[in-house]
């Protein structure tokens, strides 16, 4: 089944002020989307507003023709990954991958989560003793959970490697391929082949 | 369910830190020791003190570990991913009440007895301490997890925390020392574990969007 996700008009609005405006795009299944602009141009808001975590915005968003416009709606076909890396800094990794468990509320295959970022080797390591890079790799693994139809990435490719990069690539093209989209945000040149570019700079009323 | 699933979380997460389990429980223990020390007075009036002391000692200990109930998950952004999960925040905030009363207070509930022996206190003496503790500490967790709920994200949370805390703490004290009024802490845990759920909830809501 492919999926649909269309967002109509959109203007978001934070504290009062309109951070962007007459946002309208489309995404379909297999396609990836990258997001650029400049800082504060509204990269991450739009990315949370489709996530749900901001409620705060004029316009439509449509998943598959039904309407996301409140918060906890739809969940279980997105998944977030945002800046912050979601780990807990003084458990090993393998113990905050068993308490995704209990978040993402599925059994976890280790083997699965493990594989396509690289992150074997430092399983039974200290997050506060990973580097950056280290750590991105082991929140992006979160992706491989469970079957969200539409990735969210905030800055994924921030701390990679070029190595990594094309494993994550590699991860997103799976994902596409299985008749999911991705949409992420980046400001490096490094970046992963992608079908449309929206330039929130066209957007932003900085 | 999410429910159950959150509470094992946060309580294997209390475990696997493991000076979390402890810290409420060493830190009760620790101010009971110390307050020997600066009062020049007969072990017998230390005996009588101590029913007072131990409730300054709990409110204290609870403070400490108020950051833990939501702004840990706040600052790392597991938050987030536990508010987009398809399901009502009434239950998530009680959730975490149950876990955080069950990872802070049973430890503090299970050391109260030996620091009684430190102090003298008689077998009969201490069960009504424990038995007023178990009726008034959820109402103290329940209160400090809304109110660091309501701080979360502000940048001086744990100075207006303390500020708002600890003068809604003053009833629990009041007939915690008294030892025939565990009827009235319970009733008071119950008031304010309805008030701490809608002020959570809402202040929840405040910051998801």
């Amino acid at each position: 089944m492919t999926n649909k996700l269309e967002i109509n008009d959109l203007e978001c609005i934070r504290n009062e002020k309109s951070i962007f405006q007459n946002l309208t795009f489309k995404v379909e299944s297999s396609q990836t989307i990258l997001i650029t602009g400049k800082n504060g141009s509204g990269k991450t808001s739009l990315l949370r507003i489709i996530a749900g975590f901001i409620v705060n915005y004029k316009g439509e968003i449509l998943f598959n023709s039904k309407k996301i416009n409140d918060f906890n709606k739809l969940i279980a076909d997105f998944k977030f990954v945002g800046q912050k890396n979601s780990l807990k800094e003084n458990l090993t990794v393998q113990q905050n991958i068993e308490l995704w468990q209990y978040l993402y509320q599925t059994t976890i295959d280790i083997d699965q989560i493990t594989g396509p970022l690289n992150i074997k080797s430092f399983l039974d390591k200290d997050v506060s003793s990973l580097s950056d890079g280290q750590r991105k790799r082991v929140s992006l693994s979160r992706l491989t959970i469970s079957q969200s139809k539409v990735w969210l990435l905030d800055e994924p490719l921030v701390y990679l490697d070029a190595d990594k990069v094309k494993l994550l690539g590699s991860l997103i093209d799976k994902h596409n391929k299985d008749g999911g989209m991705t949409i992420y945000s980046s400001n490096t040149k490094n970046n992963l082949d992608y079908n449309k570019l929206i330039n929130m700079d066209n957007y932003a009323l900085l | 369910m999410l429910f159950y699933n959150l509470i094992i979380r946060d309580l294997k997460l209390a475990f696997y830190s493991s000076t979390n389990f402890l810290l409420a429980a060493s830190f009760l223990i620790l101010i009971l020791v110390l307050i020997p020390f600066v009062f020049n007075a007969s072990p017998d009036s230390f005996t009588l003190l101590f029913s007072g002391f131990i409730w300054i000692a709990i409110a204290l200990s609870i403070l400490l570990t108020l950051d833990r109930v939501f702004n840990s998950d706040y600052e790392d952004g597991n938050l987030e991913i536990i508010l987009i999960s398809q399901f009502p925040i009434e239950l998530i905030v009680c959730a975490k009440f149950i876990s955080h009363w069950i990872s802070n207070c049973i430890p503090i509930i299970i050391a109260i007895p030996i620091a009684g022996l430190l102090f003298n206190i008689s077998l009969s003496d201490n069960l009504y301490i424990v038995v007023n503790i178990i009726a008034g500490s959820p109402g103290m967790v329940f209160i400090g997890a809304a109110i660091s709920a309501l701080t979360l994200g502000s940048k001086r949370a744990s100075l207006y925390k303390t500020i708002i805390v600890i003068p809604l703490y003053i009833p629990f004290m009041i007939f915690g020392v008294n030892q025939e009024s565990s009827l009235v802490l319970l009733g008071l845990s119950m008031i304010s574990f309805i008030f701490s759920l809608f002020t959570s909830t809402y202040s929840l809501h405040l910051y998801a969007e």
